[in-house]
């Protein structure tokens, strides 16, 4: 090791500034094989002389990391089989036990003497829920859904809170409005079938009414007045978390219940919803850019089973977009 | 009662057989050691304690390949030496990007704020590229830090040229976009 070498490697390491000459010279010096021996002299005289310092390291970040190692090397060597059975098993899971059910009791205090004690079901990605309520109203969760319900419902009114999807067949009791709090928008009715979408991460709230008749409340922002909406089958209402308003629309039956009969339905979806749905529903993250695909739509059924390849196979054609998984992910780009 | 003092060789012959509380007791043994070593031959940039876990999450993984006969601290030597050449190469490499033309073109030029790149504009630039998906990390790192071609790069990960173009576009998009606003903030 010259004298040279020596004086740029100490600048380097005490962060002076080096010139791209001194750079191209150390780099040279560190990678080619005539210096390879002095750079392993250099190097073992630095580990003897090294003084001992306090790491404050713990063998558990250790063992962490070498957990997340082998989990990624795992996923990486075996992914042209093994990761595509990871994804049939979680498939198929959701085929055969759709109904998992997490029950957390926990208690609400409403005043001290009418304590009200809450359930909370929810069905988690990739998996979906049926429950029966106790006054026989019936609810399917779709994946990534979480509601929240009274064990026993109030003598006035039936309050339940949505975050996510459900189609609810609600039992008739004309004397017992029953109400479903989702986020900002409240969904009155007293017997019917209709469908709401409430993901916290979207921007808009779409009920759509299968049968009987629903009424919509939410606040206006001008008044600061509830406002109140009826509505009446075969319509749908976007409520927009925006500018808090609502518009309304046509739908198709099957478009809007297609999850309940494992059916997963895209018309003219945008791109961004429909990542949103095949990750709820495949239990699964895919990453893209988003400004490279808002242009596109895509109208596809897919039923019961369908195979998540079959699905990308799908997507890749008719939307000209190349996908590769990684790290268990799905990474997405536009054809080139 | 249960023998607690074991001779070095007992412990590393136990961690090669896939005992974790050899592998523990190494640890503390040398963690402190490996750290000064880092400390003293690393770039300010780089934090030793990265090179600690790294260096022991490696011996682990190669441990099956230790011989109990040999000098213990050799082995995590030669290992940690390796790191810390890499480390080593790879600083270089981003200093001689810092202040080539490529730095230059990639995310100063385009809208005039020329001149020199903020102090700390390598710690951030490092940051940012952690921050990049890791395909794309690489691709730009083989790129911009390596200096491989874009067909170098495309064989050596198996993928196609356009692939490595788009890829180096959308970091250097990312890049451009993070960069500009934080030379906003230095500059107003």
């Amino acid at each position: 090791m010259n004298e040279q070498i020596s004086g740029i490697a100490n600048k380097f390491l005490t962060k002076e500034d080096c010139s791209r000459e001194e750079l191209t010279l150390f780099k040279s010096w560190l990678s080619s094989p005539s210096s390879r021996d002095e750079v392993e002299m250099w190097l073992t005289k630095n580990w003897a002389g090294a003084a001992e310092m306090d790491s404050h390291l713990l063998i558990e970040d250790i063992t962490r990391h070498i957990e997340n190692y082998q989990k990624r090397r795992h996923e990486k060597s075996g992914f042209s089989f093994k990761s595509v059975v990871k994804i049939y098993q979680r498939v198929a899971a959701f085929i055969l036990i759709p109904v998992i059910i997490l029950g957390v009791l926990y208690w609400i205090g409403q005043s001290s003497r009418d304590l009200v004690q809450y359930t909370e079901t929810i069905a988690p990605r990739g998996q979906k829920s049926q429950i029966i309520l106790t006054d026989g109203t019936k609810v399917w969760l779709n994946s990534e859904t979480k509601i929240r319900y009274p064990g026993r419902f109030g003598n006035l009114r039936r309050e339940v809170y949505l975050e996510g999807e459900a189609f609810f067949e609600v039992a008739r009791n004309s004397g017992r409005p029953f109400i479903v709090h989702a986020s900002e928008l409240d969904v009155k009715v007293l017997g019917t079938k209709f469908n709401i979408k409430a993901y916290p991460d979207e921007n808009q709230i779409e009920t759509s009414l299968f049968e009987g008749k629903i009424n919509l409340l939410w606040n206006d922002p001008l008044s600061a007045k509830q406002l109140e909406r009826e509505i009446d089958p075969k319509q749908s209402f976007v409520y927009d978390k925006f500018s808090r308003q609502v518009f309304a629309g046509r739908f198709l039956r099957e478009e809007i219940n297609g999850w309940k009969k494992n059916q997963l339905i895209f018309k003219d979806d945008t791109f961004s919803n429909l990542v949103r749905k095949v990750e709820r529903w495949y239990d699964i993250d895919i990453i893209y850019d988003e400004k490279q695909f808002s242009d596109r739509q895509l109208t596809v059924e897919l039923y019961e089973g369908e195979r998540l390849e079959r699905l990308l196979e799908v997507i890749s054609l008719t939307l000209s977009v190349d996908y590769q998984f990684e790290n268990g992910k799905i990474i997405l780009t536009p054809k080139s | 009662m249960k023998k607690f003092l074991h001779t070095e060789k007992e412990l590393v012959k136990k961690m090669a057989e896939g005992d974790s509380f050899a592998f523990e007791v190494l640890f503390y043994k040398y963690r402190n050691k490996v750290k000064g070593f880092a400390f003293k031959m690393i770039p300010s940039q780089v934090d030793p304690e990265e090179i600690v876990q790294e260096v022991f999450v490696k011996l682990w993984m190669k441990k099956e390949s230790v011989d109990p006969e040999k000098d213990f601290q050799s082995f995590l030597f030669s290992i940690a030496k390796n790191l810390i050449l890499d480390h080593l190469k790879s600083a270089v490499n981003r200093k001689l990007y810092f202040t080539s033309e490529y730095f230059q073109q990639d995310l100063l030029s385009e809208d005039g704020a020329e001149g020199h790149p903020p102090e700390d504009a390598e710690d951030r630039l490092r940051h940012l590229i952690e921050q990049m998906p890791g395909r794309r990390r690489e691709i730009f790192c083989l790129s911009r830090f390596e200096g491989l071609s874009y067909r170098q790069i495309a064989e050596r990960l198996n993928i196609s040229e356009n692939t490595v173009d788009s890829q180096i576009r959308n970091a250097l998009a990312f890049l451009r976009d993070h960069f500009r606003k934080m030379i906003l903030i230095l500059f107003c």
